[in-house]
């Protein structure tokens, strides 16, 4: 049998029909800022930084460089 | 004694002389007063070319920061064996994430450099693989830090996954994934300097360029710009730090 949401077993316990608020007890607000500032610092740098991605998805020989063991004699 | 011994051994293998250092002690000095002394102001087109050359390192650090630490953070919860729902799996993406870290960020760029050429994308590919494996063994240690109790309790009453994820881990470990997240842009910014050197872009390039052309005057003031840089980085951080840990 699946077992039930954290919240239905509540619910059908204290007969609630509502869906139940869940809050923290303590807020930082400066982590969702720091959060939302990142991401848009992220998105300016890679715009800044203006990496042509097809090429470097594209580019051929990635393995090429990386020879079998015993290939190189010194 | 050991450490004498070890000292003594280790000096024997790599042939490396106290006295020879000690005896260039003066052509050293002499060529840090002559060469690089004083630092050249640069002209406006060159000071325009070092400013912008920094931007792309910075950006070159969060950028490559802040994906692998979206990529990190999704790895590490099937890292560590508290939290994944595959705990059998959790040894093989540690040793898989311990294998990219091994590897330094300036080999990954040589790698890199040698199949895709010069450029930003070999210092952001660098720097991403070589966070991303950091961030993932960092955050499984986060995890692995918290109270079991916790994630128990929420699976007692039938929390999926992802619930246990988003109740129980993420207010838990965010502010420590946070202080990681910062270490490692610190880190970033120097690493992207030495990464920029091989190919990769940015300030360590200019540096490089200044280095091999022997003008060492302008060497000089780039290594001062990078310095400032790097300090400024360090106290941002450090404040921001302190505002998400309150």
């Amino acid at each position: 049998m699946k077992e039930p949401l954290a919240q239905s077993t509540v619910a059908v316990r204290y007969g609630f029909n509502h869906k139940i608020k869940t809050e923290c007890a303590y807020q930082n607000k400066a982590i969702p800022v720091f959060l939302g500032s990142t991401a848009a610092l992220c998105v300016l740098s890679l715009l800044y930084l203006d990496v042509d991605w097809i090429k470097l998805a594209a580019a051929a020989g990635y393995g090429q460089y990386i020879l079998p063991p015993g290939t190189v004699r010194f | 004694m050991v450490i004498v011994l070890l000292y003594a051994v280790c000096s024997f293998f790599t042939e490396f002389s106290p006295q020879a250092v000690l005896a260039n002690l003066d052509q050293f000095w002499l060529f840090l007063s002559e060469d690089f002394f004083p630092p050249q102001f640069p002209t406006d087109i060159r000071m325009y070319n070092i400013l912008d050359s920094v931007a792309v390192t910075i950006a070159m650090a969060i950028s490559s920061t802040t994906i692998a630490g979206i990529l990190a953070f999704f790895t590490a919860l099937f890292a560590s064996e508290l939290v994944s729902p595959f705990p059998k799996c959790a040894k093989f993406v540690r040793g898989f994430a311990t294998f990219l870290r091994n590897i330094p960020a300036l080999v990954w760029a040589f790698i890199l450099f040698s199949s895709l050429g010069i450029g930003t994308g070999v210092g952001f590919a660098a720097l991403l693989i070589t966070s991303f494996a950091f961030m993932v063994r960092a955050f499984t240690e986060t995890m692995e830090d918290i109270s079991v109790d916790c994630l128990e309790s929420l699976e007692a009453v039938g929390a999926g996954f992802w619930q246990r994820v988003a109740h129980g881990i993420v207010p838990s470990c965010i502010s420590g994934f946070l202080a990681w997240f910062l270490y490692c842009i610190e880190v970033n910014v120097r690493a992207s300097t030495i990464v920029g050197m091989v190919g990769g872009g940015g300030v360590g390039m200019v540096l490089f360029s200044y280095i091999k052309s022997f003008n060492y005057h302008m060497a000089f003031t780039v290594i001062l710009i990078i310095a400032a840089v790097v300090i400024l980085v360090d106290r941002i951080t450090g404040k921001i730090r302190k505002e998400l840990e309150q």
